[in-house]
């Protein structure tokens, strides 16, 4: 496998809202590849006749009713969330322009 | 614009109409005060642990079962990631290469049949409200339970588009899984939009169109983008493949972002919720709650006589069409009932601004009514007083039919001892109309029959009346 290049890096950082300087971004490239040579030793197991899932687990089918909330629930609700956020207006969430200016 | 051929493909989210939302016990409410229905989990907190409502698995089976949809034995969560203030984890749970459903149909009522690729389960965002210089978010929708149903680009006409989502939003309804309504946003719609020189071309490039939001948008966005893109490829220019927004204000499209900005969503599977196995029987128990369709009450309200438009608009709201076959079933007259379900019955509900299923006059009542008018005992005027003295009733028992026709006075007369002298009053004051009438003009009779009911207050019995005029003014 190719080892990973600074310009996949830069793509990888704009993915994440991620800002990379192109020294950092080299850096990372090492590090990364390291990781990926650590996850290249499954391809060493025989998986062969092993079907392929997504899942580590056995669990199936966990589900809730379709039941609101109680007063008792303890969980913040409305009001408190809404103050978590930095700021905010007319009952709403405050945040930057997103259609252009 | 004759030389290209259409192509367009819908994808169509559906909110289902459950108490709670989909992954958070929060409630699934549409007009509430902003980010009153938010918690950790819908809000995107971290830490926090989704956990899907059993019921919105199981109304999305419903609705998949009602378009002939193959339901998958197993399927499972993915995250998709972008990013949007709306969305405050980062990424939408939903479906990628494992949906609940695939195949089906939508069937647009003529004959044609447009398949469908796949059905699968998804949370709503939040909505964001774009003001000058800042935006505002309301997290109440997050979360909400959502279908999203990826039509195939067998379209080939804004009307057929149109005619696509009024046959969806039919069979959903009929299957009570959303109230499909586009003005809410319970329904909302993509269109994925293309032209090409003939119709066994390849595809042309396509473009993506966003927030259509209504019916009458629908059609509208179509024809403005088909028109742009028809001006395009007959200037020998090419289409570029981006995603484009419908501003309703303006009435056209304009681009929201190209190819290459395109989105990297990094799907990978939801690892905090264990795949959903489907159980025959689970699929078995939501088959036996699909409501007979709407396509099959409108053929069997033809064999019944009724014309295609009458079974057409009984049959645009389930409610509409559960009312007429009460009624229909209690009076045994179909034509009676589809006249009276179409016309007084929806007005009223209408004037009242509620659903007829809430009407005080119940199909039982309406079917009495019509009774009264098949045995002499009220005619046509009298069935409609009777009719909205019950509607407009104040709380508590009822009057029946029978008791509202003593107290309105409004019996019919119909022994013709009793109209005899009546009609030979209204003919001695009409001479007029009696020589026009004798000397050919039938229409006169009419005035007659006019001036008769004037006098008896509409109580005539007008089959009486025609009979005794038509004996006493024949030479």
């Amino acid at each position: 496998m190719d080892k990973p290049q600074p310009t996949e890096i830069k793509v990888l950082a704009e993915l994440a809202r991620l800002r990379l300087e192109d020294q950092t971004a080299a850096r990372i490239a090492g590090q990364l590849e390291r990781i990926l040579d650590w996850f290249r030793s499954l391809d060493a197991i025989d998986t062969a006749g092993v079907e392929p899932s997504p899942y580590a687990v056995v669990l199936r089918n966990v589900t809730r009713p379709d039941e609101p909330a109680t007063a008792t629930d303890d969980l913040p609700h409305g009001q408190d969330i809404l103050n978590c956020g930095p700021e905010q207006t007319k009952d709403c969430y405050l945040v930057p322009p997103v259609l252009g200016s | 614009m004759t030389d290209w051929q259409p192509v367009i493909g819908l994808e169509v989210h559906v909110q289902l109409s459950t108490r709670t939302k989909l992954f958070c016990d929060c409630a699934n409410a549409f007009g509430t005060l902003a980010n009153s229905n938010t918690c950790p989990i819908c809000a995107g907190h971290p830490g926090v642990l989704p956990v899907p409502n059993e019921q919105a698995l199981l109304l999305g089976v419903r609705a998949a079962l009602a378009l002939g949809c193959d339901v998958q034995p197993f399927s499972k969560f993915d995250r998709k990631h972008y990013f949007y203030p709306d969305l405050p984890k980062g990424y939408q749970i939903s479906q990628y290469d494992l949906p609940f459903a695939l195949n089906g149909s939508v069937d647009l009522g003529d004959g044609r049949r447009i398949d469908l690729e796949r059905i699968h389960w998804e949370e709503d965002a939040g909505k964001s409200t774009h003001e000058a210089g800042y935006s505002l978010v309301d997290l109440n929708r997050c979360g909400v339970p959502l279908i999203e149903i990826v039509g195939k680009p067998n379209l080939h006409s804004p009307a057929d588009a149109h005619a696509f989502l009024d046959s969806l939003k039919r069979t959903l309804r009929y299957a009570t899984v959303s109230t499909c309504d586009m003005e809410k946003g319970s329904l909302r719609c993509d269109a994925n939009v293309s032209l090409r020189r003939t119709s066994d071309a390849p595809l042309g490039t396509k473009v993506e169109i966003k927030n259509v939001n209504s019916f009458k948008m629908v059609e509208r966005a179509l024809d403005f983008e088909l028109a742009r893109q028809a001006a395009i490829l007959d200037s020998g220019a090419t289409v570029a493949q981006e995603t484009r927004l419908w501003d309703e204000a303006r009435g056209e499209t304009r681009s929201m972002r190209s190819k290459e900005e395109a989105m990297d969503y990094r799907y990978f599977p939801e690892p905090d919720i264990p795949p959903i196995e489907l159980a025959t029987s689970t699929i078995d128990a939501q088959r036996e709650l699909v409501a007979e369709s709407w396509q099959t009450r409108r053929h069997r309200y033809e064999s019944a006589g009724l014309t295609a438009y009458d079974a057409s608009v009984l049959t645009a709201e389930p409610d509409i069409a559960d009312y007429f076959e009460a009624t229909w079933q209690a009076c045994d007259d179909a034509k009676q009932a589809a006249n009276w379900t179409q016309t007084d019955v929806l007005r009223a509900a209408g004037e009242r601004g509620v659903g007829i299923a809430e009407l005080r006059v119940r199909p039982n009542t309406l079917a009495e009514i019509i009774g009264l008018v098949q045995s002499g005992l009220i005619n046509f005027a009298g069935a409609r007083k009777v009719f909205n003295r019950i509607l407009d009733a104040n709380d508590g028992p009822c009057e029946t039919p029978a008791e509202a026709v003593v107290a309105l006075g409004v019996a019919q007369i119909s022994d013709p001892h009793l109209l005899e002298p009546i009609v030979r009053e209204v003919m001695g004051a009409c001479e007029k109309a009696v020589a026009d009438y004798r000397k050919g003009k039938t229409k006169a009779l009419d005035a007659l029959k006019g001036r008769i009911m004037g006098k008896t207050k509409g109580r005539a019995d007008p089959a009486v009346v025609g009979e005794i005029l038509t004996r006493l003014l024949s030479p």
